[in-house]
């Protein structure tokens, strides 16, 4: 259902590749989404266009991640083999 | 004596793989910081990371004086004296024992650099690679898996094979099942950060809950106790040092496994026998002697000569002693009349042993269907003793007192053992759950190289932290020693992590976020 493909760091660090993240563990989907949705619950604009009746910050969020629009992703240790 | 000559360099772990890797390509221009002189002409080297054995040989191109070049790997980044050209790592496993120097010297340890000749012909053997060893089908299986890009463990390429026997697959169809299966293996994995210490630990104590605490006796023909259910659960994680039922089951040889006859007369040499069981000790205080009076039948019973008990007597300490004998009875007299002697010689006469692997009370031969064999099962253990024996199959002999086996077999049969006790105990039961949380159970008591409990005298009092030690046992004495001197707790840990009130490191605790700039 969710999907987050590949993200390609190298353009966001200036060189400094960390790892490529190809899938989301569990974990890491709960926190982006819950941070996120933090975030829309204390004002912060949606970045993507919503249905006017959908007023839940997880819910929003949860779209968000699908369409691959927070900006926010998740820094793994270097040896991580995931 | 041969001219060939070697040069050998110690390095580290971590040059020698991107040696090799890099070798597989093309030539690699390797800059050591040593100076080599002109005059030596070598074709081969090998490297060294331990001192004492060589891990990689490979064949040199040229050697030539330190110029600046594209494409080179340091050995150190300061102060390059020499480019050598490698072509064609290998890994090879060679002792350095068997070089010494080319002014003859033998050489024990390599700490810099050296040029060596072989000390007589030797043949160098190719490192083994275990997946060599396989049968070709699962090899193609397992590259054909690497290709896509997923590194599947053997048994799954061993049972797809067996599939693609089975039902007929044809190659292209083998293809997408291999890519099916390496897919869905790799949604299984156990996400990074998962509490599996916890689930493990409610995987084993749920079962636990449904354990009987009560001990059952072994119900047959022998009748052997053995510790069943909770208690014996208990006795393993605890690490005891020995077992209230240690217990062994001693596989015969190929020769003996189908005889009966055999199968009980090594029974019998195992049995210890004191002198107890065959005879009747007699103690008298007005003349200050012991009797033993010794019973025919039993002696016939247990195959014992009068002869074997009068030799071991004789070797007992007993010279201060009179020993006289006369027919089946042996009389100890004492020089001296001292009632604390004369019982000190009576204990140590009971519990004489005279024939039999010590620690082995009983052993008893029973008849096993499924295997179809004679198989002897004792009460009391003693490992290394048995394993010794003529007759006996040392492969298969096991016991059930893991201490003993952590001294005989090592750690890493110790570990095996903890994982099959604990299985069979729950399978008794009629529980199952599956082996991994065992696993990780076996894992944490043997990861030091020696079996340690899991409570407080073991792993759980070992921890770093002091709020996680406090809350486990022993409150006040964990605290005040640590007020004491000044210890500081990390905050590393799920236990303290949780009585400071902070998210604790595992699962989404352990998630760092990071800002991530849309260009």
């Amino acid at each position: 259902m969710l999907t987050a493909d590949s993200i390609d760091l190298m353009n966001n660090f200036g060189g400094n590749a960390h790892m490529i993240v190809k899938k989301y563990t569990k974990y890491e989907k709960a926190r982006i989404i819950g941070a996120r949705a933090l975030q829309i619950s204390m004002g912060a604009p949606i970045l993507v266009d919503i249905p006017k009746d959908i007023i839940d910050p997880v819910k929003i969020a949860l779209i968000e991640l699908e369409n691959d629009a927070i900006p926010m992703t998740v820094k793994r240790k270097k040896r991580s083999t995931v | 004596m041969t001219t060939q000559q070697i040069l050998v360099w110690k390095d580290t772990l971590k040059k020698v793989s991107e040696i090799i890797q890099k070798a597989k390509d093309s030539t690699v221009c390797y800059c050591v910081d040593y100076d080599i002189p002109s005059n030596i002409k070598v074709k081969e080297g090998m490297i060294t990371v331990s001192g004492k054995t060589f891990v990689v040989r490979f064949k040199i191109s040229s050697i030539k004086p330190y110029e600046n070049q594209q494409g080179c790997i340091f050995k150190k980044k300061d102060n390059p004296r020499t480019c050598i050209e490698i072509s064609k790592a290998e890994e090879i496993q060679e002792d350095i024992v068997k070089y010494e120097e080319l002014s003859g010297m033998s050489i024990e340890k390599i700490d810099t650099y050296s040029i060596l000749r072989p000390k007589e012909e030797i043949k160098i053997e190719l490192k083994e690679n275990p997946l060599d060893k396989l049968d070709p089908e699962v090899k193609s299986t397992y590259d054909l898996a690497l290709k896509i890009g997923y590194n599947l463990p053997i048994n799954i390429c061993k049972d797809l094979v067996t599939v693609k026997k089975k039902y007929n697959v044809s190659e292209k169809d083998y293809h997408e099942l291999i890519k099916a299966t390496a897919e869905k293996y790799m949604e299984n994995l156990v996400d990074p950060y998962e509490a599996v210490g916890i689930v493990g630990a409610q995987s084993i104590g749920e079962p636990g809950t449904q354990m009987t605490m009560r001990t059952f006796h072994f119900a047959g023909i022998a009748e052997m106790d053995v510790t069943l259910g909770l208690p014996r659960l208990i006795e393993i994680v605890d690490a005891r040092k020995t077992p209230s039922t240690p217990s062994m089951t001693i596989y015969l040889d190929e020769k003996i496994r189908n005889n009966e006859e055999k199968a009980r007369e090594l029974a019998s040499k195992i049995e210890t026998t004191t002198i107890t069981d065959i005879a009747d000790l007699e103690v008298n205080t007005t003349e200050m002697y012991v009797k033993i009076i010794l019973d025919k039948e039993k002696l016939k019973e247990r195959n014992l000569q009068k002869e074997e008990i009068t030799s071991k007597l004789k070797k007992m300490k007993l010279q201060k002693y009179e020993i006289e004998e006369d027919g089946y009875e042996i009389k100890i007299t004492l020089d001296e009349p001292s009632y604390k002697k004369l019982y000190n010689l009576s204990e140590s006469l009971k519990s004489l042993q005279v024939k039999g692997v010590p620690k082995i009370r009983r052993a008893i031969v029973k008849y096993d269907d499924k295997k179809k064999e004679w198989v002897i099962y004792t009460q009391g253990s003693n490992l290394p003793a048995v394993l010794e024996m003529d007759g006996i199959d040392f492969a298969r002999t096991k016991t059930n007192d893991i201490m003993e086996i952590a001294e005989t077999l090592g750690i890493e049969a110790a570990r095996q053992a903890i994982i099959d006790e604990s299985i069979s105990t729950l399978q008794e039961a009629g529980l199952h759950t599956d082996t991994r949380h065992l696993m990780l159970v076996a894992d944490i008591m043997t990861y030091d190289g020696t079996v340690q409990a899991i409570g407080r005298h073991g792993v759980s009092g070992k921890k770093a932290s002091v709020l996680a030690r406090a809350a486990f046992e022993i409150t006040s004495k964990h605290l005040l020693n640590a007020g004491l001197i000044g210890e500081v707790d990390k905050l590393n840990g799920v236990a303290e992590n949780i009585i400071v009130g902070q998210p604790i490191t595992l699962g989404t605790g352990a998630v760092n976020l990071i800002y991530k700039r849309g260009d």
